[in-house]
């Protein structure tokens, strides 16, 4: 049974990411056919495309809108090591407002920081660097100087910001195959006194990290961040009052018996989906006892596959997180 | 293709899609691809492909013995099928299977006398346009290593009855120094349309013109000489191997290779993926993954880049066949992603890569999903799928347009009773707010949970009472209640929350049974046998009349025996107080009756100091697991002016369990307590619910529910924007400064002002009137003769004052009163001032929009 709803997205290559604004009422997707398109939410509720534009001379990887205050404004980065700041004029038209061009390697992800921060952009590269760029002047976006430069000496895949920590707090990920020992997960703080970022944490995640995702804090006193890696984990960090932080596997599920690609979640950052090399779209959510299960499994073109099996697979996973629950990750890096 | 290695290869029919074949040292196998039916059965004599494909052998030869290398000729207007073998022994044998119009199969080419020395062919292959095909042989002395030979005009001449034809006379041939281990044809849309590639042992890469065989172009040392593939997307593009290294040309320059790739070793095979742009295709020997890997687009500049790594990324490694090692592959040629896939189990497999999903949540309830590069695939909150997923967010959305936890009226905030129908616990709070409200009480409204009311509670006075089923004195049941007026309150609270229907007879029951009122209880009990509905009851009651007080009698030992199968936790209730004797009441306080009815229970019947440290147990116990209901214990306010840190926290919890941040602020704000709005935490909450109403764009709701929350903090708010003399810099409206929030209202019509209040400066002049700002406006003239809509505007205007009050273009400046830049904008879309050229109205469309219907308010 078919129980969603397609869009004819219509690139000529992969998709490689799809954004939602801030609002939710418009979607970027960008692909390895070098476009970008833009799609607005009809008073149908249907999608459909305002705008197309080539963006780079190579795949583009990701794209990430700015908060409305700041206006219409996406950031793609790409294959070609360069990121691109789009914005939409007042009659629909996209203009390229700048190309960053600091990276020595390609750039794999892109994401603005949230608000309170100001317009600041973070990218990070296979030269194992993250770089935060900030518009100092929100009406000009021609000009992103270079605020911060972290180095982690590991190739870097993904990365993920903090909702609305202050000072801004930043999670790292590395997908190098070459080194099978090192941690690939990395926190990162802004400290505001020396103005560097300084390595908070990092999680013994020792497989490649294809991409994470803070949860929405949403008042809680913990924070939850979703790692795809070989399997979904999910870890919880609480921050002691000295500034410290410690981190916790809430669970490991290995349902996607493969690689885990993107990972996201529900506003309340109470539901989280992820994708994996199985070729299937999942839901997880935890229960009234605080354990997550797979709710529902949906294949690529939209099917509800067995349920059942999935609760099986699920049952399994309870007593293996349960037995990861026991023990916290190490903390020292 | 290289020596010593056993050859296994793969292919795809290039025309007819449900074809391929199979080679290997000694055999060739032509199979047919069959789809198989839904249930998944293969059919006899086919072996299984995929979950949903399989085999059939249409057609097999062990004819030709060595082989070293084959290719399929793909011109489509050939109806038939044609290979090209290349052999061990230097024989390039045209085989096939179907109809052949050309009738050169059986033919063989560079067949030599068996004293001659043999060189092998090292690959072979056909041109896309026309019957050439290519051959590439090892170094022979006086020979040239690629031959290429024109077979349409071979069939025409000397074709006889023959089986076996040989011929050996190539129609130009080439590199007579070096042997070739590689050849192709360039496409024919590339620069050199006629060409020929080849990589030769010299390591080179050479192009040869066949039209002028003179010609040739020399590649700079490569040691990638093998496996030639031209890029399905860029013409002048080719990728080579070598055995641990990749490289990419442009055929245009050929001295460095555009991208050399290094980190591979033992490369056997290397295709473009047809399908994908910039995507190269890898497999090694003795290994069981197959690399996927971008490479850097073409036409990017090379002056970007500074380090060779850099030029590709690999995107995947797949193993399709788990463990067993891979022999060969090949591209389905027009299905995306789908491959076949030789393993060295000897066995073929239809293998699909899926695709990369990249998926996202929007905020507004709805998840997206890629499917390949034409289709995205959305679950949106309308779907029935979705409500399983996330019915919070529907639940805090339907609630924050209903106005929970907004303002209602001045004083009364709002938790509406029939938003919270699902919610017991919001409905208790609901109920005990409503009573607060409905009391004449005029005091302050206090909500003062039991734990807060209990806390200090002592000498309670002790009351002996007794439970009589009837007069027989040994169904008396004596016990001792309690009495206090601090008990007193926290029952009448929890009379006050109750709100127990029709259904709830068992409920009522115990509540009878603990006023120790057994007539009540039995009317209660009998209440659902008389609908016939639970026959249980009627049992149950049956069981308490025949009650004894008597240890170790015979109802005892079977209430004893069946309590444990009594599955309403009212009635076991019931049981647990008849059995349970002097003073111990944990049977009572243990099973899972509701936590006001527990409440209820220990204010009667448990002495002081039970009574303190079973509130004490059970508010721990709720604040620890964040339940709401907890509140009833926990209250909203403390009885003296202490911060209430049971509730924070029990919200605390509440919200790390649930995530629920609108009934946790809105808890929070129903206090009306400055102390816990002000709190760290419960300021957290609000904020993570603005952003949240903010990011729905219900502004209307977030703007009501900061008024809700504005009072008892008490907090002035200063103005946000205020009109200022362009001379002093002293706002205008200067005698109502004080009161900062009437600083963008106009002056009042009495006190007209036509300049600044401080240094008498002239205020600027409208555009359009050309009055100073602040003088009465008058109507423009040709507004005389409008319709009465205008009048109606301006009659409207006069009394909000706004219609005179100041608007100016946030691009240029200009400006004058708001009712003439209305007029103007509505038929005009540059500005008024003369020689401006700023399109105002076309700046902004809302504002355009929203002016065109200031204009007519009436519609």
């Amino acid at each position: 049974m078919v129980l969603v709803t397609p869009i004819d997205a219509d690139h000529a290559d992969l998709i490689h990411d799809v954004a939602f604004d801030f609002y939710g009422r418009r979607l970027a997707t960008c692909s390895s056919d070098q476009n970008v398109k833009i799609f607005d939410l009809q008073a149908d509720g249907n999608w459909r495309c305002s705008a197309i534009f080539k963006t780079h001379s190579g795949s583009v990887w990701k794209v990430t809108w700015a908060h409305p205050e700041f206006g219409q404004v996406v950031a793609t980065c790409s294959h070609d090591r360069t990121a691109a700041i789009w914005e939409e004029s007042p009659n629909g038209k996209w203009s390229r407002k700048a190309n960053i061009v600091c990276a020595q390697a390609t750039l794999k992800d892109i994401k603005f920081a949230p608000k309170h921060l100001g317009l600041q952009l973070a990218t990070c590269s296979e030269d194992s660097r993250v770089r935060i760029y900030e518009a100092p002047d929100v009406m000009n976006l021609s000009t992103w100087p270079l605020q911060g430069d972290i180095d982690c000496k590991m190739p870097l895949s993904c990365l993920t910001w903090h909702s609305n920590a202050n000072p801004p707090l930043l999670a790292i990920g590395s997908d190098d195959t070459t080194n099978n020992s090192s941690a690939k997960v990395h926190f990162y703080e802004y400290n505001e006194g020396t103005r560097t970022w300084t390595r908070l944490d990092s999680v013994c995640v020792t497989d490649p990290v294809h991409d994470m995702a803070f949860a929405p804090n949403m008042g809680r006193s913990f924070d939850l961040v979703g790692i795809a890696s070989k399997d979904v984990k999910l870890i919880s960090v609480t921050r002691s009052s000295s500034g410290q932080m410690e981190t916790r596997m809430i669970g490991e599920f290995s349902e996607h018996n493969n690689h885990v690609w993107r990972i996201s979640w529900n506003i309340f950052g109470t539901v989280l989906a992820t994708s994996g090399n199985d070729g299937y779209v999942r839901l997880w959510k935890s229960n009234y006892a605080q354990q997550w299960k797979c709710i529902v499994t949906v294949n690529g073109s939209g099917q509800q596959v067995d349920t059942e099996s999935g609760f099986v697979h699920a049952g399994n996973s309870i007593a293996y997180s349960n037995a990861a629950l026991s023990k916290p990750v190490s903390l020292q890096y | 293709m290289n020596r010593g290695r056993t050859f296994y290869d793969v292919c795809w029919s290039p025309k007819d899609t449900s074809k391929f074949l199979t080679a290997n040292f000694e055999e060739i196998r032509l199979y047919d691809v069959i789809t198989l039916s839904p249930d998944g059965k293969v059919v006899p004599g086919a072996s299984r492909l995929s979950e949903s494909t399989a085999a059939k052998l249409i057609w097999k030869t062990s004819d030709i013995k060595g082989i070293r290398c084959i290719d399929w000729f793909t011109k489509p207007s050939y109806k038939g099928t044609l290979l090209a073998v290349g052999c061990e022994n230097g024989e390039v044998a045209l085989s096939g299977y179907g109809t052949d119009e050309h009738s050169i199969r059986g033919l063989t080419l560079n067949a030599k006398p068996s004293t001659h020395l043999v060189r092998p062919c090292n690959d072979v292959r056909w041109s896309t346009k026309d019957l050439k095909l290519a051959c590439a042989f090892e170094r022979s002395r006086g020979e040239a290593s690629v031959q290429v030979f024109d077979l349409e005009t071979i069939r025409k001449d000397d074709l006889g009855s023959q089986d076996t034809i040989r011929f050996s006379k190539p129609m130009v041939s080439f590199g007579h120094q070096d042997a070739a281990q590689s050849v192709c044809f360039t496409p024919e849309s590339s620069n050199y349309s006629s060409a020929l590639v080849c990589g030769t042992t010299a390591r080179k890469i050479r192009v040869f013109d066949i039209r002028e065989p003179s010609t040739t172009t020399v590649s700079g040392n490569t040691a990638a000489i093998y496996g030639l593939t031209f890029d399905p997307y860029n013409a002048d593009r080719l990728a080579s191997h070598g055995t641990d290294l990749i490289c990419i040309w442009d055929l245009r320059n050929l001295n460095t290779p555009m991208i050399q790739i290094r980190d591979q070793s033992n490369i056997s095979k290397l295709r473009w993926c047809p399908n994908r742009s910039n995507q190269l295709t890898a497999i090694q020997y003795e290994c069981n993954s197959l690399s996927l890997f971008i490479v850097r687009d073409m036409y990017l500049s090379r002056d970007m880049v500074s380090d060779d790594y850099y030029d590709h990324t690999v995107i995947r490694h797949l193993q399709p066949r788990s463990q067993l090692n891979l022999r060969s592959f090949s591209w389905h040629p027009e299905a995306e992603n789908r491959m076949l896939i030789y393993d060295s189990g000897d066995e073929i497999t239809d293998y699909t890569i899926i695709d990369q999903i990249t998926l996202n949540w929007s905020p507004v309830s709805e998840i997206i999903w890629t499917h390949g590069k034409k289709i995205v695939h959305r679950l949106h909150e309308a779907d029935a799928l979705y409500k399983t997923i996330d019915p919070l967010a529907a639940r805090v959305r339907k609630r924050a347009k209903s106005g929970f936890g907004c303002v209602k009226n001045a004083t009364n905030i709002c938790l509406d009773s029939s938003l919270i129908d699902d919610d017991p616990p919001l409905l208790n709070l609901h109920c005990w707010l409503k009573e607060l409200e409905s009391s004449e009480n005029t005091g302050p409204r206090l909500l003062t949970g039991v734990y807060y009311l209990l806390e200090n509670i002592s000498e309670s006075t002790s009351h002996s009472g007794k439970l009589a089923l009837d007069n027989s004195p040994n169904n008396v049941k004596y016990l001792s209640y309690y009495d206090h007026p601090a008990r007193r309150k926290v029952m009448a609270l929890l009379q006050a929350i109750d709100h127990r229907g029709e259904e709830d007879w068992a409920q009522k029951a115990v509540a009878a049974l603990f006023q120790l009122d057994m007539r009540k209880v039995m009317e209660y009990l009998e209440m659902p046998s008389k609908n016939d509905q639970d026959l249980n009851s009627a049992l149950v009651a049956l069981a308490i009349s025949g009650y004894s007080e008597q240890k170790g009698s015979t109802w005892r030992e079977m209430c004893a025996t069946l309590k444990p199968h009594i599955r309403n936790p009212y009635l076991a209730a019931i049981f647990a107080f008849l059995m349970s004797t002097s003073d111990d009441y944990n049977q009572v306080l243990n099973t899972s009756i509701a936590v006001q009815d527990k409440i209820m229970f220990a204010c009667r019947f448990l002495s002081d100091l039970k009574l303190q440290r079973f509130i004490k147990e059970q508010t721990q116990e709720y604040v620890r697991a964040g339940k709401i209901e907890g509140i009833l214990l926990t209250g909203l306010h403390t009885t003296s002016d202490r911060i209430n840190t049971h509730l924070l926290d029990l919200l605390q919890n509440f919200v790390d369990r649930t995530a629920d941040v609108q009934a946790a602020s809105a808890i929070a704000v129903v206090t009306r307590n400055p102390q816990i709005i002000g709190h760290e935490l419960t300021q957290r909450w609000i904020e993570c619910y603005r952003g949240l109403l903010n990011q729905w764009r219900l502004w209307t709701e977030r703007a009501l529910f900061d008024c809700a929350m504005a009072p008892p903090m008490g907090r002035s708010v200063p103005p946000q924007i205020r009109v200022h003399c362009n001379y002093c810099r002293k706002p205008i409206s200067a005698p109502n400064e004080t009161r900062g929030r009437q600083a963008f209202r106009p002056a009042p019509p009495v006190q007209r002002i036509t300049s600044c209040p401080s240094c008498r400066k002239p205020l600027p002049r409208c555009a359009m009137c050309l009055t100073n700002m602040g003088t009465p406006i008058s109507r423009p003239n040709r507004d005389l003769k409008e319709t009465r809509d205008a009048d109606a505007v301006l009659h409207q205007t006069e009394t909000s004052q706004f219609g005179r009050w100041f608007t100016w273009c946030q691009s240029c400046m200009h400006g004058g009163h708001t009712q003439h830049m209305a007029h103007w904008f509505e038929k005009h879309e540059k500005c008024p001032v003369t020689g401006c050229q700023c399109k105002c109205a076309s700046i902004d469309v809302s504002v355009s929009h929203h002016l065109q219907s200031f204009q007519k308010p009436a519609a």
